[in-house]
Parts: C-alpha cells; structure tokens; sequence
C-alpha cells in the first residue's frame, strides 16, 4: 500500500488512514521492549495532517452547501 | 530484532498479508497468549512502517478472536526476549483480551461548526452572548451525539478534542453491533446537516487495548 498515489483518495479515506496512523503511534499496548522506536518525525507530520483535516473537512463543507456567507 | 504487532487468543491463522516491507508473521504462544512477531526489517524509520504495522494488525482481526494492538515502535533482541517482558503480564493481559474480546472500536468525530455566530457579533458584550450560546449549542449537540452511541458500547473515551473537532471519541463495540452503531451515527448526521460528523473504523481496539495511557 502506499501513502504517496498521485491523485489525493476522498476526505472519508484520508481521515481513516490518519485515525488508523494516530490509533497505531498513540494507543495500543505498551510492552517497554528493548528497543522502542523513535516515531517523534512522525508522529508530528500525523498530527500536523490531523489538523489540516479537521479544516480541509469545513472547507469541503463550505463548497458542498455552496454557501458564500 | 524482532518487531511485535500484537498480543492474541484463538489464533485460527496468520495473515496472509504480512508485516513491515512484507516481513512474514510469526506466532511466538506465551501460554494461552500468543505474541504475534516480524522480523524487524533493517529500516523501519520510514514514513510507511507505522502504516503497515497498522494494516497487519488491522488484517490480524480476521484471524483471532481477540486482538490487543502493540503500539508502534516494540523492538526485541529475540524470542526469550519477548516472552521474559510478557510472562510476569499475562494475568493483565489475559483480562485485557477477555474485555475486548468479539469487539471492535470505531471512532466517532464531530467538526464543530464553521461559521460561528459570534464572528457577527457587533460589540464586545453581544460578542460574550453568541459565544456562551455557540457553547451550548456545541455541547448540546455532542451529548446528543455522544449519549445514545455510549449506550451502545461497552466502553467509550473521549479525546480531548483538537483544533476544529468538538468531539473525537473511541468506541468499543460488540462486532455485531458495528452496522447498527454506524446507522446511528448516519441518522444524527442526517439530522443535522449543519455539521460534518464523520466515523472511522472498525478498527483494532488499540483505544482500549491500555486504557491509563489514554487522557
């Protein structure tokens, strides 16, 4: 699978891939093992994205009501 | 090294699809828990490993009757390792797995609304008034969201919520339930046109898989 498909998948698909990227970085079971990767890098550049959906989600509102204000 | 992606009972079979740049799955039984492992690849620091850690999980639900997700990033010298780290945790662990057994977690958020009221306020008093009313109104609107979806689920956590949502929450849900659970999140979607309410999953119940590393 990957991430980088040259035409951007619908605002349902990319919230589900960021949720699952926020789910798999954030949440789970904690075991301490011997080495515990660094995911800093990319955990910002998730929840970078996160927000930038949370915005891209009212934007594609605003175009679907077609209301100007 | 070997790279774990999740601890699971009644493992019928492993995966065809396998883990990180397609590492073979391994299931290494401590006890009645069984470790589910990958030989870690020598890079895993690019941008797709936490994505297909999370697809080989997500395939893993298939296959087991429970599933607990290992967060991301769990590195092991070797098998006696591992099974050293999970023995002295098995009793937690067996319970963990016992409470999410047969379920799966869906994510419920709600954006909150875009073209707030007080933006048209015309002074700073009238500006406080739209505002306390906008809260209301939001939280009204996430407990008429959130209220009936709890009774739902065997258990629910709420995120604090980041910048544009005003709800973001996690849903741990009998499988069965998953359609009935998104159908009541459609009908509050189509009841109320003037917010965007999107739900995600199933997913694996990492929300739920270590419940005190939640907020």
């Amino acid at each position: 699978v990957s991430v980088a498909d040259s035409r951007p998948p619908p605002l349902e698909e990319q919230i589900a891939l960021i949720e699952l990227v926020d789910r798999v970085l954030n949440a789970g079971v904690v075991v301490h093992g011997d080495i515990t990767l660094a995911v800093a890098d990319v955990d910002l550049v998730y929840v970078g994205l996160r927000v930038l959906l949370a915005s891209a989600s009212t934007l594609d509102r605003l175009a679907a009501t077609g209301d100007s204000g | 090294m070997i790279h774990l992606y999740a601890l699971v009972r009644g493992l019928a079979a492993l995966p065809p699809r396998g883990g990180i740049d397609g590492a073979g799955l391994r299931a290494v039984p401590i006890e009645d828990v069984i470790a589910v492992v990958g030989d870690d690849p020598p890079e895993t620091s690019d941008r797709e490993a936490p994505l297909e850690h999370g697809l080989a999980v997500e395939a893993l639900t298939e296959c087991a009757d429970a599933v607990l997700p290992v967060r991301f990033g769990e590195r092991f010298a070797d098998d006696d390792a591992l099974v050293a780290k999970i023995s002295p945790r098995l009793g937690e662990l067996r319970s963990r797995l016992k409470a999410v057994e047969g379920c799966v977690e869906l994510g419920v958020c709600l954006a909150e609304p875009r073209e707030p009221a007080s933006g048209r306020a015309a002074n700073g008093t009238e500006y406080m008034r739209l505002k306390l009313e906008e809260r209301r109104l939001t939280e009204g609107l996430v407990s008429a969201l959130h209220e009936p979806l709890d009774r739902r689920a065997h258990a629910s956590v709420r995120r604090r919520p980041v910048g544009g949502f005003a709800h973001d929450a996690a849903y741990l849900v009998a499988r069965d339930d998953a359609a009935i659970f998104r159908s009541i999140v459609d009908r509050f979607g189509a009841a109320h046109p003037e917010v965007t309410v999107v739900c995600t999953g199933p997913w694996a119940p990492y929300t739920f898989a270590e419940p005190e590393t939640r907020s």
